[in-house]
């Protein structure tokens, strides 16, 4: 600030502070009323400043506790049952059997399961199969 | 607090009718920041009880601006004469309504009374930057936060104020 600007500057405010003593007198105690009805109010506490003063601490802490506990009981299990890994497999068979035209034909042929029906080996089948196998052995 | 709020309500009263043109509209400014301030942050220390009061002083100064340029727009769009052009940015470029400042008995009456003249035509900002950094003494980092605005734009701010003033005042200067 040069010494110019200084001067200029001190005399605009020296202006001002003379302006504020020519404040009519009704203007003076609207002021004055103003001012009284400000230092009447209370001073605004914020919620947590409220807890603290009802010693209210456990309050907050409560509410965490019970937040955590009921996401243990429901969040947690329900996350578990559908996890994205099986969630995964199934789509993945899915879309495998989506992708092959000639497999997605074949599944939804009634045919197909009449023939496998007939095709799928009994359980004597199997045990004389297996009687067999020991015989050779 | 009392001190504190006796010592600057005159000056506060002064800065919010230059910005605002109006007795009243200046007075319910100063009540809502002085009221605001005792509620809020009466519990602070002392030292940051004026920054913290100018800094609500501006937000209620803007918002009265505000709400004045929803006001002009919706007579306008009523076809009904406005004081005021719509710009782009009314707060910025809007002159403060000149305000009527009794007679002062002093020596140099004639240059408060140009002087009032003068801050009352320019910007608002431009107007409150100056009245906080000369007449309030708030440092540049203060008056940035009163006026929620940058450092930077308190200084282009300030100097464009003082050559707008000087231009206003030369026939009064040394």
């Amino acid at each position: 600030m040069t010494i110019d600007e200084k001067t200029f500057t001190d005399r605009i405010h020296a202006g001002l502070t003379a302006s504020t003593n020519e404040i009519d007198a009704e203007t003076q105690q609207r002021l004055y009323t103003i001012r009284r009805k400000a230092l009447q109010q209370k001073p605004q506490q914020t919620w947590l400043q409220k807890l603290l003063q009802n010693n209210m601490v456990w309050a907050p802490v409560a509410g965490v506790a019970f937040c955590s506990v009921m996401a243990i009981m429901f969040i947690l299990p329900a996350q578990q049952a559908s996890s994205p890994a099986a969630i995964s497999g199934e789509y993945t068979a899915m879309f495998e059997v989506v992708e092959s035209p000639e497999d997605l034909d074949t599944i939804t042929d009634p045919d197909f399961y009449l023939w496998l029906d007939e095709t799928k080996p009994s359980q004597n089948k199997l045990n004389s199969m297996n009687d067999v196998n020991a015989y050779t052995a | 607090m009392e001190a504190f709020l006796a010592e600057i309500e005159r000056r506060a009263f002064r800065i919010a009718q230059l910005a605002t043109g109006n007795r009243d509209d200046a007075l319910d400014i100063v009540q809502d920041a002085m009221i605001k301030l005792v509620q809020k942050y009466s519990d602070q220390p002392a030292a940051s009880w004026k920054p913290l009061f100018y800094t609500i002083l501006e937000s209620r100064i803007m918002d009265f601006h505000r709400r004045q340029s929803v006001r002009n727009r919706f007579r306008s769009w009523l076809n009904q004469p406005s004081d005021e052009e719509d710009s782009e940015d009314l707060l910025e470029q809007q002159p403060a309504e000149i305000s009527s400042f009794p007679d002062i008995q002093l020596q140099d009456a004639e240059f408060v009374e140009h002087l009032n003249g003068a801050l009352s035509e320019l910007p608002l900002r431009q107007q409150q930057v100056f009245l906080l950094r000369i007449w309030e003494g708030l440092d540049i980092s203060d008056t940035a936060k009163a006026m929620q605005c940058s450092e930077s734009s308190v200084k282009t701010h300030y100097s464009r104020a003082l050559e707008k003033l000087r231009t206003a005042l030369k026939d009064f200067q040394p």
